[in-house]
């Protein structure tokens, strides 16, 4: 049938986004903005924590759509 | 008018807990909204993200916000095991997470005690360091705002003891709304409400200091920023340091997220104070919305605090404060002082209330109880001896916390404590997460796994505290405990490239989590803790919670539904149900908008006390699907719900197998029945009524499965087979039911008599009937008698009247004020369990005839949905096997009380 969902399925999904979010917050990525650079006078480090941050909410807002629109 | 103020705020904080409750008791409880639940999350957020974030990004740069970011990254993961934790709980009646790790381990008691122990010195500390951080943020607002406020109070006075007087008012709070009833499980609306109300205080406020700050004393972020670039000792500020700065993020990470998880205060918002799993589906952005807000402008404040205190001795901690005051802004400092108390009132207020629960139940009342003058004088009387057990514990834990701030914490930086916290509740987690998801983990890892962690995090993070306030030789801390280096509480084994909480971070998991896992292996798992395990990690078959109205977008004809409600509970009671729902809705019922949903509901309810809640959602299904345009998804949709794979050809067989069986069953019992007297032919008759019901359902599935073929999937079959299976069981219970009765009757009955724990049954029992009790909300009190002896008796027999008399109460029990206890008692030779309910009672004259077959209460208006009419009959029978009794005692339209009395002593019985 179309769009059946699991509940096993949505778990792992669920965890493969932690593992992605904590891989995206951690060292390596973090060292590329881990550098004396500025944009604008922001330090690349606290805009992309800050950024990321956002975007991050974002996707979990979708997310959050998803699972009411499911259980 | 500081003095004022404080109180003032403290008296609104009162005020909306109580109408927080008040509104619940009418209701309209505000807990069910699921924004109110996320806001209660954000008590993770305490005086330490309120002063010690800015204090640390004065001193370090960015590194405090992996305790924000961490959390919000997880979060995801934590939908995943809050959801189960929150479904093991709820049908368990689990109220902390002492009670909840002892009770997946085989009810180890020694594991209670372990992790109540553990939580009580990781959070007693992290309340202390609320308690300083009013006190310090008072003397700061009250030493500049002068003596013009203090109403002529002698200041030193109140200076000293503001700690106090908060830690006062908070035992008085919680107190009031944190013990209002025995049951742990109940729910306190009242702080509830209070913690989401003080979270938008704390926010506000912060953000108040945010825009004054960049935007009042700077021209914005940008231009904080700009002048921090121009001070070269701000630099390091910018980034991580290049050596360990990346490491110690990732375990900081890591020890957040576990902390947000496993923390008791956590535990309680999103666990015990939950009403609906579906509220975490909002909370995964709403918090780390609040997160982010709330730590927007730390940052910008601490650059400007470096900035504007140039050369000038202030503690970083308290530039929220100090910065407004520079300005001359004392009503922004009051503000921000009043933010600072929300968020140290909100942890402590909870914190409290977890802490309280757990130090009673696992510490406090199994020692009192164990002595038999406490135990002769209360024994009726238990509840309200728990509740005052509980405040004491209360204002234990409060007074502990007081005197840490009083001594250890005077000169300790106000992270340093909350990180040391979160590495103690960090080890929690292998214990947590082993135990819902990994049937082998076992009570000798857990145990094992938590003492050796609690011993590295002591070692190396306590230990070394106490070195610094004196009370140890500072040799320790250079060459090791005697003398070893490899021992030194820094660099254990000689591990010296880590951050201290990094560092004991790693060593404790480690050594928790390999014990776990390594003792788990090596060990099997015996008895009830193989049982727990299995309830635990696979909990989704073993409870099934309501979720919501399915039903959304299904046309249905009503006419469909009345009939098919005829024919499930025959003609008689299919009319009497439907004339019910039109009485309700009134004359106009057909013309009311959303009416034939509302009636499929109805239906469902109904037909689940007849024929099972999966059943009945798939009959109803099933009418639903033949109407014109319907998404044929929507019906698979339901049918689909929390679904065990297992093989199809398994299925099949299982199912003909059980066929056949009942089908031998039934020649059986036809054969007997033939042959008994006339006076069975109503009996007769009862029974075949009775097994219509499963056979109906049985053949509309398969009639779905045969019509269907085609266009079903192997796994909406497999759901239908499974119902076919769940009815065929059904009928195969009813024929044992009669069979049993009969064998008792004819005194061939053999009881397989064995030392049980009783408790372990009627919990059993409870669970059993956890989701008939739900649909109802009825309310559940149990008295356990504690240290009671293993009882004699033949195990599933009794849970087979205990799980009788239970549903009797829930059938007569009002819906939503119905009440069930449930007790046991030692009395010395015997046991005695009572099963009271405040439905509509017994009259006198037949208190006896009850326990006959088929009996029905002539002046009962509802008929029994559900059940054989055996069930009395059979249990008396079952207890006077047993050598026990079984009465009822009743007060008509006040309540009624099983009691059932099981000797201590079958010697000499088979």
């Amino acid at each position: 049938m179309a769009r059946t969902y699991k509940t096993t399925q949505r778990s792992q999904l669920l965890l493969v986004l932690t593992l992605l979010f904590g891989v995206f917050f951690n060292y390596p990525i973090l060292s590329i903005f881990n550098k004396e650079v500025f944009w604008g006078n922001i330090p690349t480090l606290h805009g992309f924590l800050y950024a990321s941050w956002i975007l991050l909410i974002i996707i979990l807002f979708w997310v959050s759509r998803r699972l009411s629109k499911n259980s | 008018m500081l003095v004022i103020l404080s109180i003032s705020y403290l008296i609104v904080l009162f005020a909306i807990a109580y109408w927080g409750e008040h509104q619940a008791r009418k209701g309209k409880s505000l807990v069910y909204n699921p924004y109110v639940f996320s806001l209660s999350l954000t008590v993770y957020c305490t005086a330490w993200t309120y002063y010690g974030s800015v204090g640390r990004a004065a001193q370090s740069g960015v590194d405090f916000l992996t305790i924000y970011i961490g959390p919000s990254l997880a979060l995801p993961l934590w939908w995943i095991i809050m959801r189960k934790i929150i479904r093991i709980c709820k049908t368990r009646n689990i109220t902390s997470i002492a009670d909840f790790i002892s009770y997946r381990y085989g009810k180890s008691s020694v594991l209670g005690v372990l992790v109540t122990v553990l939580s009580l010195l990781g959070i007693i500390p992290y309340i202390a360091l609320q308690l300083k951080a009013v006190s310090v943020s008072f003397n700061v607002l009250a030493a500049e705002s002068g003596p013009v406020f203090f109403l002529n109070l002698d200041q030193s006075y109140l200076f000293e003891d503001s700690a106090f007087y908060v830690m006062l008012v908070m035992a008085l709070f919680t107190i009031l709304f944190g013990t209002r009833s025995i049951e742990a499980s109940e729910r306190h609306d009242g702080i509830v409400t209070a913690i989401a109300f003080e979270s938008i205080v704390k926010l506000l406020a912060f953000l108040a200091i945010g825009i004054f700050v960049s935007y009042e004393l700077f021209d914005g972020i940008q231009d904080i920023f700009a002048q921090a670039r121009a001070r070269p000792e701000l630099s390091p500020l910018f980034q991580l340091s290049p050596q360990g700065g990346m490491s110690s993020w990732f375990f900081m990470s890591l020890s957040s997220i576990l902390a947000f998880m496993f923390l008791p205060r956590q535990f309680q918002v999103t666990v015990v104070e939950n009403v609906d799993p579906r509220q975490l589906n909002k909370a995964i952005w709403v918090f780390p919305l609040y997160l982010f807000l709330i730590n927007f402008f730390v940052i910008p404040i601490a650059m400007a605090g470096r900035l504007v205190f140039e050369g000038v001795q202030v503690d970083a901690d308290l530039y929220v404060l100090t910065l407004p005051l520079r300005e001359g802004n004392l009503g922004l400092a009051i503000l921000a002082y009043l933010g600072g108390v929300s968020a140290a009132t909100s942890m402590i207020i909870v914190s409290t209330t977890a802490l309280s629960v757990m130090l009673s139940n696992n510490l406090i009342m199994p020692a009192l109880v164990s002595i038999p003058l406490i135990k002769r004088r209360y024994t009726n009387r238990l509840g309200q001896f728990l509740i005052y057990i509980r405040r004491i514990c209360i204002l234990l834990v409060l007074h502990l916390s007081y005197t840490f701030e009083k001594t250890i914490a005077q000169d300790t930086a106000l992270v340093s404590i909350g990180l040391i916290s979160f590495v103690a509740i960090s080890q929690f987690a292998p214990s947590m997460v082993g135990g819902i998801y990994w049937k082998r983990a076992n009570r000798m890892g857990a145990q094992v796994g938590l003492i050796l962690g609690f011993l590295v995090w002591f070692y190396c993070l306590v230990f070394p505290t106490l070195i610094n306030a004196g009370y140890f030789t500072k040799d320790w801390m250079e060459e090791g405990l005697l003398g070893l280096s490899l021992l030194r509480p820094f660099a254990l084994f000689g591990l010296d490239s880590l951050d201290a909480i990094s560092h004991a971070l790693f060593w404790s998991l480690l050594f928790n989590t390999s014990s776990l896992v390594g003792l788990s292996l090596l060990f099997p798992t015996r008895g009830t803790e193989a049982n727990q395990a299995e309830v635990f990690v696979n909990i989704e078959q073993y409870s099934s919670t309501y979720e919501g109205n399915l039903y959304g977008n299904i046309k249905v004809r009503i006419p469909d539904i009345e009939s098919l409600l005829k024919d499930f509970l025959g003609p008689q009671r299919g009319y009497e149900v439907m004339q019910k729902f039109k009485e309700f809705h009134g004359e106009d019922w057909l013309k009311k908008p959303g009416i034939d949903v509302n009636l499929m509901s109805y239906a469902e309810k109904i037909l689940s006390g007849a024929i099972g809640v999966a059943a009945s959602k798939i009959v109803l299904a099933s009418i639903a699907k033949e109407e014109e345009g319907v998404q044929i998804e929507e019906v698979y949709r339901i049918v689909k719900e929390s679904q065990q794979l297992i093989q199809l050809n398994q299925q099949l067989r299982e199912k003909s197998d059980a066929l056949e069986r009942s089908s031998v069953q039934l020649q059986d019992l036809n054969e007997r029945l033939q042959a008994s007297d006339n006076q069975k032919n109503e009996f007769i008759s009862t029974i075949t009524h009775e097994m219509r019901t499963p056979l109906t359902s049985i053949r509309a599935f398969s009639e779905i499965l045969y019509d269907n073929d085609e266009e079903l999937d192997t796994r909406e079959k497999q759901q239908f087979l499974k119902t076919i299976i769940k009815e065929t069981n059904r009928m195969e219970r009813l024929i044992n039911q009669v069979l049993d009765l009969e064998k008792f009757e004819s005194g061939t009955m053999r009881l397989d008599i064995q030392n049980t724990d009783l408790h372990e049954l009627v919990k059993e029992s409870l669970a059993a009937v956890y989701q008939l009790m739900q649909d109802k909300a009825i309310r559940v009190d149990t008295f356990y008698e504690p240290n009671l002896p293993e009882v004699p008796l033949d195990r599933d027999r009794v849970l087979q009247v205990l799980i009788n008399l239970l549903s009797n109460a829930i059938k007569f029990s009002p819906k939503d004020s119905g009440i069930i206890r449930v007790q046991t008692l030692n009395m010395g030779d015997y046991v005695q369990i009572s099963v009271w309910d405040n439905g509509k009672g017994i009259s006198p004259e037949l208190k006896e005839i009850i326990f006959e077959k088929f009996f029905q209460a002539k002046n009962q208006n509802i008929r029994k949905p559900k059940g054989s009419g055996l069930g009395l009959a059979i249990s008396k029978k079952i207890i006077q096997y047993h050598r026990g009794k079984i009465w009822v005692d009743s007060q008509p339209s006040e309540y009624s009380c099983f009691y059932i009395e099981l000797p201590l002593n079958q010697v000499g019985y088979n």
